[in-house]
């Protein structure tokens, strides 16, 4: 790589030519990071970052919540025969695992990510409705405490698994006062993801900054945004069915009961209309995760960037049309029609894996804890994607579905990518958050842990679905296989629990650490590093220009031929005098007091070497 | 791990071979685009760890190898749709004069199997699982009801479920081979249908045409019949 002679180079950059982005920042103090310091700064705050961290906060309390359960799942799988909890516990148990899991946890950390980032990310001071925001947040924490109180309340907490068919959570299958919590609490959280849905469209349409257009927004943004759509068409539709099951328990009507004309399937099309676009609800944001982070730690551009983007549309838009592959066993559905869909979803989600290869692939590769957590996430994924390709096919699915290979499918999709990338997210933002950096060395052990602890625990219930295990059972007869697969499972779990020790030691020595991590420690791409860590109040107290997808990166190799959108150092001092967006870099590399002067002078875009812009 | 499976029997109708011919079509593509990718992942992982600290070509498209890798899914999956599209056919098919009708009633937690031709009803007790007798070499149709709740009907060696759903009757057909042989615990309900769904199982056994006539003929049709286990 050719650099330019020093006396051209531009900003104040290193011994190898590189611009470091702290040079840019404001170091007096006055717009330094103020997250609420009392409780009642904390209740009435609209920050998005405070409301974005109180969003993940409050999603991995409700992990560690789903997760207990799941060791009662676990402890009682271990053996036949009932020893830890009664089968109406259970039954309460493995709902409410589900419900946290999908409702309180894997949705909303992705709008946790949309309220830290997206702001961040397009060069926006705020989500677009700040209150809004705010209303959302405490309507989710409200949701999911209702959820929690049906474990204290007469008759137990629903159990009827999470997706709810009736007749079993009618009045006369549930009596339960825990049903009516359920779904009053998947109501309440429902309505706050379709407020924040709004938020988030409404931020990317009308927030960006000059520059950013919709083909510079990084992936994450891009996939947050296509998330947001698809919530505002899925999560009415939930919306909708659940009112209509608690008319049918409590109000005397009978959408849902087939003794009085209702019909049971009825309820089962709402449900996975909303059900299927809710897997992707969970996975987009996290496939945005990963995005994020291959390019820097390969020290690459996003292979395909496009490509991506159409890819993560059309997994959007057939997300709609595969619902019934849930239903294959109804025999109420046409079975070819919704197997053909259903398989070719494969094809956006294969491009993506490969899009991902393709970025890393002739790179420069480092392996620090996001970079390995995406890759975990990678391999979990590709696991996952390849049993649900087999469960597409009725042929297959008659067998499978509702059995223990479903659950190890879906906990590959939903639960192994999402925990994989959360913690990829994790390591990856925190400097950016708290301005500090967690353990590398923890940071290893804890993604082996989880590695090994993941994969004992669900590769082996492909194995039990196959050979004739029910989901949903609190008791197995003892047969040999069956018994001893369980058992690892059940081992494996405890080491997938145990892997959160080191992360949590990581946690509370970086937080007793001072906040050294500066504003880029990865050397990375987007507009989130391009100002402090924290960011100051309204985030951003300069912006570089922006002119590719990877603005930040642009600018740390302005001084290189070849990279960076703006590759030249003429271009960047022809620049300089007539566009406001660069007037902050004008202490490094312009004269001082210079006029901005209106000008017809452009940059020929097409002609930047990385810039995926037309 | 030398954990066997003794828990799932071979497969004993005529769909049930060719769902697991699907099975093992779809398993092996599996392999084989599970280990693409991992060899794949341990390329690039090996080959481009960082070795000098010079930026690596920043190339961020290739058109070609893009639509390469969107059209070779896309005939894979529409290849194995296809592949398996007959067998779907077959498997739904639902065969109008069998030469026996079963007659399913699943309710909160327990099966009844009635032979409709001969007026026998097979139950189970409150501790024991009830048996289903069926003949070999013939073709048997199920029409299942439900008395309260979805309950799913799911026979391992049949490698098939059926949901049954209050209000909606249901039927499939299987064409079972020569299988005569006790199958204990083949029977499952495979939708959680409440407090006890976990017990509620049922034993299959299949007699040679000959013998499950004369044990039929044996049956009383006053009461449910409770048939013994079949031994493990």
């Amino acid at each position: 790589m050719t650099t330019v002679e020093r006396s051209e180079r531009l900003g104040d950059p290193d011994d190898r030519g590189l611009v470091s982005i702290d040079q840019f920042l404001a170091t007096d103090g006055e717009h330094e990071a103020r997250l609420p310091r009392t409780l009642v700064g904390w209740l009435t705050t609209t920050d998005h970052k405070a409301l974005g961290i109180a969003y993940i906060l409050t999603s991995m309390v409700f992990l560690a919540i789903g997760g207990a359960l799941a060791g009662v799942i676990r402890a009682e799988l271990a053996e036949p025969g009932l020893q830890v909890v009664s089968a109406q516990t259970y039954n309460g148990v493995f709902t409410i695992h589900g419900s946290v899991m999908v409702y309180l946890f894997a949705v909303p950390f992705g709008f946790g990510l949309a309220n830290y980032l997206v702001p961040l990310q397009i060069g926006a001071p705020d989500l677009a409705f700040p209150r809004l925001n705010a209303f959302s947040y405490w309507l989710y924490l409200i949701g999911g405490a209702v959820m929690l109180l049906g474990f204290v309340s007469d008759g137990g907490a629903a159990g009827f698994g999470w997706f709810a068919y009736p007749p079993l959570s009618g009045a006369a299958g549930s009596p339960g006062l825990g049903a009516d919590l359920w779904i009053v609490s998947i109501l309440l959280t429902g309505t706050s993801g379709t407020l924040t849905a709004v938020n988030v469209i409404a931020t990317v349409t009308m927030m960006r900054t000059p520059g950013m257009t919709l083909f510079r927004m990084p992936i994450l943004t891009w996939n947050l945004f296509i998330t947001a759509f698809m919530v505002l068409l899925a999560f009415p539709v939930l919306s909708g069915a659940l009112l209509m099951l608690e008319a049918d328990r409590q109000f005397g009507t009978h959408f849902f009961d087939p003794g009085a004309g209702g019909s049971a399937v009825l309820w089962q099309h709402l449900f996975w209309f909303f059900g299927h676009p809710e897997v992707y609800i969970v996975a987009l944001p996290f496939f945005g995760v990963v995005t994020e982070i291959f390019p820097v730690f390969s020290r690459r551009p996003v292979f395909g960037y496009k490509g991506l983007v159409l890819a993560t549309l059309a997994i959007g838009a057939l997300s709609t049309s595969v619902w019934a592959h849930h239903m294959f066993a109804t025999g109420e559905v046409v079975l070819p029609f919704f197997a053909l869909t259903s398989a070719l979803i494969a094809v956006p989600t294969g491009v993506k894996v490969f899009n991902w290869i393709g970025t890393m692939w002739s790179g420069s590769l480092t392996f620090e804890a996001p970079m390995k957590f995406a890759l975990g996430f990678l391999i979990t994924f590709v696991g996952g994607g390849v049993t649900g390709v087999m469960l597409a096919s009725p042929a297959i699915d008659f067998h499978l579905t509702d059995t223990y290979f479903v659950v190890a499918h879906f906990h590959y999709v939903m639960g192994g990518t999402v925990i994989f990338a959360m913690f990829a997210a994790i390591y990856f933002w925190w400097p950016k958050v708290t301005g500090r950096m967690l353990s590398e060395r923890l940071g290893t052990i804890h993604f082996w842990m989880l590695m090994v602890g993941f994969n004992m625990t669900f590769f082996v219930m492909h194995l039990l679905g196959r050979n004739g295990m029910p989901r949903r059972v609190a008791d197995y007869p003892s047969v040999d296989g069956i018994e001893g697969m369980n058992q690892i499972a059940s081992v494996g779990f405890v080491i997938l629990a145990a892997s959160f020790i080191p992360f949590m030691i990581s946690v509370v020595r970086s937080l007793r650490s001072p906040a050294t991590a500066g504003a880029d420690p990865w050397r990375a791409n987007s507009l989130e590093w391009a100002t402090s860590s924290p960011p100051s109040a309204h985030n951003f107290t300069w912006l570089p220009p922006i002119r590719s997808e990877r603005p930040v990166f642009d600018l740390r190799w302005i001084n290189h031929d070849g990279v960076g959108a703006l590759s030249d150092s003429e271009a960047w001092r022809a620049r300089q005098d007539h566009d406001e967006q660069w007037l902050p870099l004008h202490p490094f590399v312009g004269e001082q007091g210079d006029e901005p002067v209106e000008s017809t002078e452009t940059i020929d875009e097409s002609g930047s070497p990385t810039g995926p812009a037309s | 791990m030398t954990a066997r499976f003794p828990a799932l029997p071979p497969p004993i109708t005529e769909q049930a071979v060719d769902a697991d011919g699907v099975w093992s079509l779809y398993l092996w593509i599996a392999y084989g685009v599970a280990a693409l990718v991992a060899i794949l992942m341990v390329w690039v992982i090996v080959r481009y760890r960082r070795r000098t600290d010079d930026l690596p070509p920043q190339k961020h498209y290739n058109i070609p190898v893009e639509v390469l890798y969107t059209i070779l899914p896309l005939l894979a999956v529409v290849g194995l749709f296809a592949a398996s599209f007959s067998t779907i056919r077959a498997i739904d098919r639902t065969e109008e004069a069998p030469d026996l009708v079963v007659d399913v009633v699943a309710f909160q937690w327990q099966w009844e199997f009635a032979y409709p031709a001969s007026g026998v009803r097979v139950a189970g007790t409150d501790t024991t699982e009830p048996v289903l007798v069926l003949p070999a070499s013939s073709t048997v149709r199920f029409d299942m009801t439900s008395r309260d709740v979805i309950h799913s009907f799911w026979l391992t060696p049949f490698r098939f479920k059926r949901d049954i759903i209050p209000g909606r009757p249901a039927s499939f057909s299987v064409n079972i081979g020569d299988a005569a042989g006790s199958y204990p615990n083949a029977g499952v309900c495979a939708e959680f249908c409440g407090l006890d769904h976990a017990l509620m199982r049922f034993s299959l056994l299949v007699l040679e045409p000959a013998e499950f006539a004369a044990w039929l003929a044996e049956q009383p049709t006053d009461s449910p019949v409770v048939v013994e286990e079949p031994s493990p």
